[in-house]
């Protein structure tokens, strides 16, 4: 199966959540950067449902340390002591992503619908593998970018490079729709280069 | 009237930009062609269900596939729209502007227009077959006084016919235009079989300056064209056959003839003609000029001069007037006679004279028999209406030029009415037909048009023909027209019916003559120029 991001710990909306990304406080390496790298497929398992899976796509990421700003003398006199003396120092620096729900998967069922459920908090979050994904894309034997509009509708200003990684994965997975998917792609880069980057 | 049970096509938005528009949404745009009928039911004062009959004039589409999508041509964008989850069908969707015709009240009244915007949100419906059938012509296939000339132009699987009412047509005139090629003369060959036919038995006179004609003569020997006991006469007169003898020639008609001539002038040939006619009623040019030459006296001789000039000049020089030979106009016109003057061969100015002598005649003869009744033994006398198709209008009444035949045709046209005789004016150039002469025909069969100036003229002559009609001229293709007018209850585009008779008048296929007609080139035996003096 795909490799752990993390959990969810926080719900922002319908669709949209915060993962904190696994580190090895949790007793394992914990994920490649590459892993929870911006417009990822991730899914969401639910321990309620395991047949059913929420399907997003990583669509921003935070770092936090909660020690930052944090006044006061240090005990040790530079980073690698720091991680000697107090190791949880270091694990509490976390990294966090934001997901967004873009369908579900219920069995052989594939929806690229808002979901109507939502995870719970503690929900496992994972990385989708290439079959996975090529899985999800194929509804009814049809290839299908069914949540691009949804996707759209998000007030981002990573929204259409989001969209425009997607296109490239895809063309990737799906060879033969390439020319498609680049047209749809060309819109974006077109509206993303040219009526952005230029003021009328 | 009951409620519909038909499916409505669209919905009404409102009103439109003039008083008798309104437009309406739908998304069944292959059903909401262009001069398509539709109908919405409205209850006038007295509570009674009507359809109001409505045109549509325009059609804008507001839903549409975002530019975007449509960037690679190699790429269908309902694959596109399939692959982000959108279903394309019903997603086009258009706004139609109609403009009202009225509710059709009956074959007398026409159509009434309510006066009253449709309610917004309220059904419209295609108008049925049978419905179309009832309201576009006041005349029904092979019924007395109609003439079935084609079918509804947007209801091809439903052979809707469109019917011309002949007496409208006969008594207020009829044009025929289209540019070159298009089918004025097949579609005027269809209105002359169903004018020669046993219900309509009409006595109708061709003008045919390029011989297109001459194969209407199987009128006479086909089955259709016959009843119990008629069959109609077709005569086919050729260039030498028509003649007009100088003593039937009315002092009017001669004063048309001789150009530019003066009272003074009038005045002698008038007292030379009245000398000649004591002597015999069918005197000949030359007793005309003899008494003439008896007038030269007192100062008269340079009117007398001018006046022999112009005999010479003008008569003696051509062929039509004759001291001996004549065409009676029973001869030519008569209740189921279809007669075709062949004027091929002919000058262009002979053409616009025999025009001119042959209208002048008929004009004559049928004011005298509506007012003092027509003499038995009179064979110049016509007491019943004529039809007269006078092909290439343009040269016999041209906007910009006086012709010799304009005049008497203008006359015919504002007063023929009241006199029963009926013109089609057939012309490929409407630009170039005098705007008065368009605008006096109250009927109108207009086919393919490309050129702006004859487009104009259309526009600023034929009454009733709307901006959208204008617009779909050079769309049409060989054999659908526009008809408007008089004799049809509402405008329609039609697609013009199958002959019956041979069409004559089709295009030289050029290439194929040239392959008949061609053989191996002669060798040239130089040799046998060699010794050749050369050319000076």
């Amino acid at each position: 199966m795909g490799v752990n991001i993390g959990k969810i710990i926080r719900g922002e909306n319908q669709v949209t959540y915060l993962v904190q990304v696994e580190n090895s406080l949790e007793g394992k390496p914990g994920p490649a950067p590459e892993d929870c790298a911006f417009g990822n497929y991730v899914k969401v398992i639910s321990s309620d449902a395991p047949a059913r899976v929420l399907v997003g796509l990583v669509i921003d990421s935070a770092l936090v340390d909660r020690d930052s700003l944090r006044a006061g003398p240090r005990l040790a006199p530079d980073f690698e002591s720091m991680n000697v003396l107090f190791p949880d120092f270091v694990d509490e620096r976390i990294k966090v992503v934001r997901i967004f729900l873009i369908g579900s998967i219920d069995g052989k069922a594939t929806s690229h619908d808002f979901p109507g459920v939502t995870p719970k908090l503690g929900d496992v979050v994972v990385k989708m593998a290439d079959a996975e994904i090529k899985g999800f894309h194929l509804v009814g034997g049809q290839f299908k970018v069914g949540y691009y509009s949804q996707a759209m509708q998000i007030r981002s200003p990573f929204t259409m490079p989001l969209m425009i990684r997607v296109f490239d994965r895809l063309g990737k997975l799906f060879p033969d729709q390439v020319e498609l998917l680049a047209l749809l792609k060309s819109n974006l880069e077109y509206a993303l280069k040219m009526q952005g980057g230029f003021s009328q | 009237m009951t409620v519909p049970k038909e499916q409505p096509v669209g919905r009404i938005k409102g009103p439109g930009e003039t008083t008798y528009e309104f437009t309406f949404i739908t998304s069944c745009k292959d059903k909401v062609k262009i001069s398509e009928y539709l109908y919405y039911t409205w209850k006038d004062g007295a509570g009674v269900e009507r359809k109001v009959v409505a045109r549509v004039t325009g059609v804008e589409q507001i839903r549409m596939y975002p530019d975007p999508m449509l960037a690679n041509p190699a790429i269908d964008p309902a694959a596109v729209a399939g692959v982000i989850d959108y279903s394309p069908q019903g997603m086009d969707l258009y706004q139609v502007t109609a403009q009202v015709v009225g509710y059709f009240k009956d074959q007398a009244f026409k159509f009434v227009n309510p006066r009253v915007s449709p309610t917004p949100g309220s059904a419209i419906y295609l108008a049925t077959k049978q419905d179309l059938s009832e309201w576009l012509s006041s005349k029904k296939v092979n019924e007395p006084g109609g003439a079935f000339i084609g079918t509804l132009l947007n209801r091809p699987g439903e052979d809707i016919p469109v019917v011309l009412d002949v007496k409208a047509f006969v008594s207020t005139h009829l044009a025929v235009l289209a540019a070159t090629g298009q089918g004025k003369s097949y579609t005027v060959g269809d209105i002359i079989e169903e004018m020669m036919g046993p219900r309509n038995k009409a006595a109708v006179l061709v003008l045919d300056p390029h011989d297109e004609y001459g194969t209407m003569k199987e009128v006479e020997s086909r089955p259709e064209f016959s009843g119990k006991s008629y069959t109609p006469v077709v005569k086919l007169f050729r260039p030498d056959d028509i003649r007009v003898r100088f003593s039937e020639l009315a002092i009017s008609e001669l004063l048309h003839i001789l150009q530019g001539i003066s009272d003074k002038m009038t005045s002698v040939l008038r007292e030379a003609i009245h000398a000649a006619r004591k002597v015999t009623p069918n005197f000949t040019v030359q007793d005309v000029l003899n008494a003439l030459s008896k007038l030269k006296t007192g100062g008269n001789e340079s009117s007398v001069e001018g006046v022999i000039w112009r005999i010479h000049e003008f008569i003696m020089s051509r062929a039509l007037i004759d001291d001996a030979k004549h065409i009676h106009l029973q001869d030519v016109l008569r209740p189921g006679q279809l007669s075709i003057f062949n004027l091929s061969q002919i000058e262009e100015d002979d053409q616009q004279v025999i025009v001119s002598v042959f209208l002048h005649r008929i004009l004559r003869s049928r004011i005298t028999a509506m007012r003092k009744g027509a003499k038995p033994s009179d064979m110049d006398a016509l007491d019943y209406p004529v039809f007269i198709v006078l092909e290439e209008g343009h040269r016999f009444a041209p906007a910009s030029d006086e012709s010799r035949s304009k005049r008497i045709l203008k006359t015919i046209l504002s007063e023929g009415r009241k006199f029963g005789v009926g013109v089609c004016i057939v012309s490929q150039r409407p630009g170039k037909l005098d705007s008065d002469v368009l605008s006096q025909c109250m009927t109108q069969i207009i086919m393919k048009m490309i050129n702006p100036v004859d487009q104009q003229n259309i526009k600023n002559s034929v009454e009733g023909i709307s901006a959208d009609l204008i617009e779909e001229l050079p769309g049409l293709t060989r054999g659908q027209a526009v008809v408007i007018g008089e004799a049809i209850n509402t405008p329609v585009l039609i697609q013009i019916r199958s002959r019956q008779t041979k069409h004559g008048g089709s295009s030289i296929d050029a290439v194929k003559e040239w392959e008949d007609k061609w053989a191996p080139a002669r060798q040239i035996d130089v040799e046998h120029y060699k010794d050749d003096e050369p050319l000076k």
